[in-house]
């Protein structure tokens, strides 16, 4: 051992040092041999310590380290790792330690540290003794453990030996027992068998007295029951004679028995029940089953076509919904009074039951007992009574004839594989027969013996069968579900259909649905259920929503109550929108959806109603811009049936009733115009906010009412609903614009034909137009005497345009005057008239300027300016012409393309004004040019273009220059188109227009 | 006056026109007719002929003694045209007839008095008065031909089928439709190219009539809000006519379907379509024109017989230049089939483009003409050439 620590020592010397608390011994050099014994015991008491306090590992790995440091530099490098100077490192070196201490410390601090060194070495010894102490007691009671034990096992060495000894005993004398009863088992055995031989036997030899009793009794079943079990019997021992006249015996009176199963079975008041009953019967005497099903088929079906009419009988004077007796109002009790006694005593029974309970109460007794009227709605009677019938008729037939079932081997009747696509039918068809309740599934042994009792047809057979029965049941169901449908009728106030009841009805046809497994394997009825369940769920959707759409359409078509009450009643009709679909739709749809309907409770159900709700919504959208186009478009050929002249003489003049609806059918789509843009503006995200608030709100609803509740933190819109509420947005402003420019495009060719003196009309109703010629401008007088009646007209129309835009559309408020304020307006007019003169003098001196080589007397002869006197000459030079020709031509040149058919982008009063004037003045500038104008005709052009110049300014205020572009080159055209010009001079121009002042 | 900007040329006249009508031509070179429209100054009829390879416009001059409100050049003889011209009979009344002229033209290169027209090449001819369309009231503005012996007026209030004898220069009136609205106006009339039919507008209403039978054959009653304009119909498709309106929109009808609307509404013009022509080879090209000084090529080829017969097209190999091209092309390769828009918008004249017409030897080449006189030749942009071609 300590040879073995010897290498180590020189490293481990310097760990001993420190709990030696002997400094003087470790500074002391002392004999090798004294050292080595010493510290040997000393480091085996640490490294038990160090082991107690699991700090082993650590040190061992740091003593690596320092070794390996020390290897390459000796002395150096370990210290700098390991502080030497510290006590509680391994690197701890007296030495430099204490030369440190005298070093660094006085006296005083000497003797302080040493006293601390002292105390801490005296803790620490107490601390190992009481290590110690607590190890011993544990050591002493190991021990007694120890004791103890070794006293308990000789103990049971004995023990043991006893058992085996006992069991073997025991061994010996049961193999005794067991040879010495072998040979009488045996024959116990044998007699056994030989006993129910015997019973058989006599069972087989009293077949025909039994049969004959059951016959006699009309057991049937029994005699059946008997004859099947019995007839493998006699198949196998045909060769005896005994069995061959027995089976003879029975056969004959099985023909019989069957015969009378026969006629049971087409009795006229078999039920279905019974049908199924004596089916299962012939089935099992092998009847022939294609000649059995088809007649079942044909039997059931009367049958059922009797259960259903009987039915239906019976439930129509029942409700359609009952409401919990909580609620229940005395107005369904008085709809049946038949029901009414029965019903209380019902109550009474479950005073506080819910009508669910009293559903499931009713579908017991009703099918167990006779119909009786007990408190039932219509929906679950028929479920009852009928439904369930078809359902077990359906089912009975498909293990009778459609299924092989895994048993079918064991009972011999058939071998055949069952088609594979029957399998999966066949996996299931322990359900329907469990699941039924027992009191309506067939006789118990029929469900029990369910699997013997089926006909082995071949696979075309089954096939065929089930051909048939596909088509019969559907027929059946179809007409099930019609009944359904007549019961949910929708109104034409959709909003007062009682959700409940329509959702009760569907409630009930669900769960009908979920209880007819069959019916449902065999012909989709629950794909056909939920088919209603859908179609009434759009239907409802699509109701509602046309009612909305009626309401908005007719309160557009409402004549407005007068003026200036347009911009409110499209507001109030945008609002009238919102209020609909926040009272009325979504909370009707709510109400709806929150009922106890189990089909909506699914989560596939509610995104289905969602879906359908939220296609109906953009439907609706759809069709309201659409219809809106419509009676635009309508309007416009109303309007263009009656003159223009017609329409404005009796508008102004005295508003009959056609000139009401026509002056209204132009205002209509100028009103749609501005409520398709304030639906795009606000409306429609309101209303898809608030749609997807409440009918799509992720979570729980139910909290019908919430609507109203409004948060001001709105959520964001459900994403599903983001992009219809786009396209929504999207397609209201393009019809709004559409809708305005027709309105505006139509307004100005309506306008244009005025000036045009042209009368789109067939019929010449209009007083007017009989003293209305049209003008030959070759011919008319000059000095003209005034404005021309169509241009008179046009500012009278324009007025009433104006006004309508402004009723509908508002006005901006840039114009401090009202129109109708005279003395402003001939105040703006006086005003404008000066600057307009000086503007065409201005023009046509700058052409002077660019003119150098003119004539002085022609000064003002730019064809752009009639306003001055100085143009009386009609002598002109051609080449002169040519110039000014040319002149206006460069004017063109620069100015900018004119579009006059154009999207109104401006949705203001001066935007729509400024389109219609635009079509006008351009339509006059035309047609100037294709007449032909005398001197009169040519002061008469003039004339107007002066009027339009000053009555029709404040109508373009949107682009001045384009109107006086328009009108100049209108008067040149004339002045062209003229075949004696003699322009008039600007006062006289001016006189006339005041001559003829309103 | 002559310009080639975007394979374009330009022709001016220095008078008002509103006429403008191709002529046939037997050596290939595209030719038109203008007529202008003074009225307190002499008139003219232009010819112009355009020359490929120099890729200019040469033009002869005819004096005319009346403003021309319309112009319709014979099918078969390039050198007889029919005019409508209005005269003010004493200051009083206005008058227009229509007559048949022979143009006569005189020998090239003469001097015009007018020095800035030297550069071009100028000529001037003499017309010599074939007949005149006596017609009582006096409102004739357009001519039809039907052959050379048959010919149609249009009235202001109706239409008027003429029996005339060029060689004896003679007409006969041969029977008359009134119009069947009175406070309407005809607008416009043409041929059905398939049928000896007449089709003419009214007011807002299209309506057609049987030819010998003077009955009508059909009638589209207040066809849109707008009045209509003018009208073409479909040289390749029978039943298709086009329209054009005070609604700035051209519309293309089937008169088989009187009551469903036009199977197709274009709206590429912001004001008045005042001629609307079918390209006579490829009827998918519809050129438009307008007061909103545009002229407006349009493709309508998902109802043209292009879309019947999506690979024979056997009227285009008439032309021999356009069959040389077809063999150049070859080698570039399939284009992507010419869908149904607007192809190119024309926007080189300053007025209201009151009249556009196609070449008639040309299938590629048309001419616009503008009220200030400005007549610009243009062609079908190579890219939609190419796409009809390959297709």
């Amino acid at each position: 051992m300590a040879a073995g620590d010897g290498p180590l020592h020189p490293l481990e010397a310097p760990f001993t040092a420190p709990t030696t608390h002997q400094p003087a011994a470790s500074s002391t050099t002392t004999t090798t041999a004294g050292l080595a014994s010493g510290t040997t015991t000393r480091r085996r008491a640490k490294s038990f310590l160090r082991n107690y306090y699991g700090i082993q590992q650590a040190d061992a790995a740091l003593q690596e380290g320092a070794r390996e440091k020390s290897s390459s530099h000796p002395g150096g490098a370990a210290l700098t790792k390991a502080d030497p100077y510290d006590l509680d490192s391994h690197a701890f070196e007296v030495d430099k330690y204490m030369h440190k201490m005298f070093v660094e410390k006085q006296l005083p601090g000497l003797v302080q540290s040493d006293n601390e060194l002292v105390a801490d070495i005296r803790q620490l010894d107490g601390d190992m003794k009481t290590l110690v102490y607590e190890n011993y007691s544990k050591f002493l009671s190991a021990t007694d453990t120890i004791n103890k034990m070794k006293s308990n096992v000789d103990n049971l060495e004995s023990e043991m030996s006893r058992l085996t000894e006992n069991i073997s005993k025991i061994a010996t004398s049961s193999s005794a027992i067991h040879s010495s009863l072998g040979g009488k088992r045996e024959k116990i055995r044998q007699l056994n068998g030989v006993h129910s031989l015997l019973t058989k036997l006599q069972f087989v030899f009293e077949l025909p007295t039994n049969l004959h009793q059951c016959l006699e009794t009309e057991s049937y079943t029994q005699a059946v029951k008997s004859y099947c079990r019995t007839l493998h019997l006699l198949q196998h021992y045909k060769h005896l004679t005994v069995f061959t006249g027995i089976e003879r015996e029975c056969k004959t009176i099985m023909v019989q028995i069957a015969q009378k199963i026969r006629q049971k079975m087409r009795a006229e008041e078999a039920s279905l029940t019974e049908i199924s009953e004596n089916v299962g019967l012939l089935l099992a005497l092998k009847e022939d089953p294609v000649a059995l099903w088809k007649q079942y088929l044909e039997l059931s079906l009367n049958a059922l076509r009797k259960v259903r009419t009987k039915t239906l009988q019976s439930i129509e004077s029942l409700p359609l919904y009952i409401p919990p007796p909580a609620a229940g109002s005395p107005g369904s009790n008085a709809q049946t009074p038949v029901a009414t006694p029965k019903k209380s005593s019902k109550k009474a029974r479950t005073p506080s039951g819910g009508t669910k309970d009293k559903d499931k109460d009713g579908k017991g007794s009703k099918s167990a007992s006779a119909p009786a009227p007990v408190p039932a709605d219509k929906v679950s009677v028929l479920n009852a009574q009928f439904l369930k019938q078809v359902e077990i008729f359906v089912s009975s037939f498909r293990s009778y004839f459609l299924v092989t079932t895994p048993t079918a081997s064991q009972s011999g009747v058939s071998g055949e594989a069952a088609p594979s696509e029957e399998k999966e039918l066949v996996e299931s068809s322990p359900d329907p027969a469990s699941s039924a309740p027992s009191s309506t599934s067939p006789p118990a042994w029929i469900a029990k013996d369910v699997a013997r009792v089926h006909a082995s047809l071949t696979r075309e057979q089954q096939a065929l069968a089930t051909k048939a029965i596909k088509e019969a049941i559907s027929k059946i169901v179809s007409g099930y579900l019609d009944t359904i449908r007549s019961f949910l009728d929708y109104p034409d106030d959709i909003f007062s259909i009682q959700p409940e009841v329509h959702v009760h009805v569907l409630q009930t046809l669900y769960l009908g649905t979920i209880s007819s497994t069959s019916l449902c394997q065999l012909s989709g009825f629950d794909s056909l259920a939920t088919g209603l369940i859908q179609n009434w769920e759009s239907r409802l959707v699509e109701r509602s929503l046309a009612k909305v759409k009626d309401g908005l359409l007719k309160r557009i078509l409402e004549p407005g109550n007068g003026d200036g009450g347009w911009t409110v009643s499209i507001r109030e009709t945008a609002q009238w929108l919102l209020d609909v679909f926040k009272m009325d739709t979504v909370p009707f749809l709510e109400r709806c959806m929150s009922s106890e309907a189990q089909f909506m409770e699914t989560k596939e159900g509610r995104a289905l109603f969602l879906k359908n709700f939220q296609d109906g919504f953009k439907l609706f959208w759809d069709q309201v811009l659409q219809e809106m186009q419509q009676l635009a478009s309508a309007s416009s050929s109303a309007t263009s049936s009656l003159t223009a002249s017609d329409k404005s003489t009796v508008e102004t003049l005295a508003p009959g009733p056609a000139a009401a609806a026509n002056n209204n059918s132009t205002r209509t789509s100028l009103v749609m115009s501005q409520l398709c843009f304030e639906l795009s503006n606000a409306t429609v995200e309101q209303l898809y906010r608030a749609v997807s608030k409440t009918l799509f709100r992720p979570g729980k609803r139910n909290r019908s009412g919430s609507f109203l509740i409004e948060s001001y933190e709105e959520p964001p819109m459900v994403a599903q609903l983001q992009w219809d509420y786009k396209n929504v947005v999207q397609s209201c402003q393009e019809t709004g614009h559409l809708l305005l420019d027709g309105f505006i495009s139509r307004t100005g060719n309506e306008l244009s034909w005025l000036v045009m003196d042209i009368q789109p009309s067939s019929t010449s109703l209009s007083p007017t137009s009989t003293e209305r010629v049209s003008v030959d401008f070759l011919t008319l007088p000059s000095p003209p005497s005034g404005v021309s009646w169509a241009w008179e007209e046009v500012y009278r129309q324009l007025n009433e345009i104006e006004r309508q835009v402004i009723a509908v559309y508002g006005d901006e408020g840039d114009r401090a005057g009202q129109h109708r304020d005279i003395s402003s307006e001939s105040a703006r007019r006086e005003s404008i008239f000066k600057p307009t003169a000086n503007t065409t003098g201005g023009s046509g001196s700058h052409h002077d300027g660019s003119n150098t080589n003119t004539n002085n007397g022609k000064r003002n002869d730019s064809l752009t300016s009639f306003g001055s006197n100085t143009m009386n000459s009609r002598f002109f030079e051609s080449s002169h012409q040519q110039r000014n020709l040319l002149l206006s031509n460069i004017d063109k040149l620069f100015s900018d393309r004119v579009e006059i058919f154009v999207r109104c982008q401006d949705l203001t009063r001066t935007g729509i004004l400024f389109g219609i004037i635009k079509i006008l003045l351009k339509a006059w500038a035309e047609s100037v040019r294709t007449r032909t104008f005398g001197k009169g005709g040519f002061q008469q052009v003039q004339v107007d273009a002066e009027f339009a110049k000053v009555w029709l300014w404040r109508f373009a205020t949107a682009d001045e220059r384009l109107m006086h572009s328009l009108l100049e080159e209108t008067q040149q055209t004339a002045y062209r188109r003229c075949i004696d010009p003699v322009p008039l001079d600007s006062n006289t121009v001016e006189s006339i227009i005041h001559s003829s002042e309103r | 006056m002559e310009a080639t900007e975007h394979r374009s040329c330009a022709y001016g006249l220095r008078h008002q026109t509103r006429c403008l009508a191709a002529i046939k031509s037997n050596d290939g070179k595209s030719r038109f007719i203008i007529g202008t429209q003074e009225l307190l100054k002499p008139n003219e009829i232009h010819l112009l002929t355009f020359d490929e390879d120099m890729f200019e416009i040469s033009a002869t001059t005819f004096s005319h003694p009346h403003e021309i409100w319309d112009i319709s050049a014979s099918k078969e003889d390039p050198d007889l045209f029919f005019t409508c011209h209005r005269q003010v009979i004493d200051g009083k009344k206005s008058q227009s007839t229509a007559s048949l002229w022979r143009m006569k033209q005189g020998h090239k290169g003469e001097e015009y008095f007018d020095l800035e027209r030297m550069h071009q090449h100028q000529s001037r001819g003499e017309l010599e008065l074939v007949l005149t369309l006596d017609v009582g009231d006096g409102t004739t503005k357009k001519v039809i031909w039907q052959d050379s012996t048959e010919v149609i007026s249009v009235e202001d209030s109706r239409i008027c089928i003429w029996d005339i004898d060029i060689k004896q220069g003679t007409a006969k009136r041969t029977g008359s439709i009134a119009i069947p609205d009175p406070n309407f106006k005809f607008s416009s009339a043409v041929m059905n190219p398939h049928a000896q039919e007449v089709v003419a507008v009214y007011g807002r209403s299209i309506q057609g009539w049987n030819l010998s039978s003077l009955k009508p054959t059909f009638t589209i009653q207040d066809s849109q809000s707008a009045l209509i304009r003018c009208l073409d119909y479909n040289p390749n498709k029978p039943f298709q006519i086009a329209t054009g309106g005070d609604d700035g929109k051209v519309r293309i009808w089937d008169v088989r379907e009187t009551t469903t609307g036009p199977i197709m509404t274009i709206q590429d013009h912001t004001h008045w379509v005042w001629s609307v022509a079918y390209n006579k080879f490829h009827d998918q090209l519809v050129l438009t024109s307008s007061s909103d000084c545009q002229v407006n090529l349009q493709s309508i080829v998902s109802i043209s017989t292009g879309a019947d017969y999506k690979y024979g097209d056997d009227d285009r190999n008439e032309d021999d230049h356009s069959q040389g091209e077809e063999e150049d092309l070859a080698e570039i390769g399939q284009q992507d089939a010419p869908t149904d828009g607007l192809v190119h918008a024309f926007d080189q004249h300053e007025d209201s483009v009151y009249q556009v017409a196609w070449s008639s030897v040309d299938p590629w080449i048309f001419m616009s003409l503008s009220y200030d006189g400005r007549a610009v030749m243009n062609q079908v942009p190579s890219e939609e050439k190419f796409k009809i071609i390959m297709n």
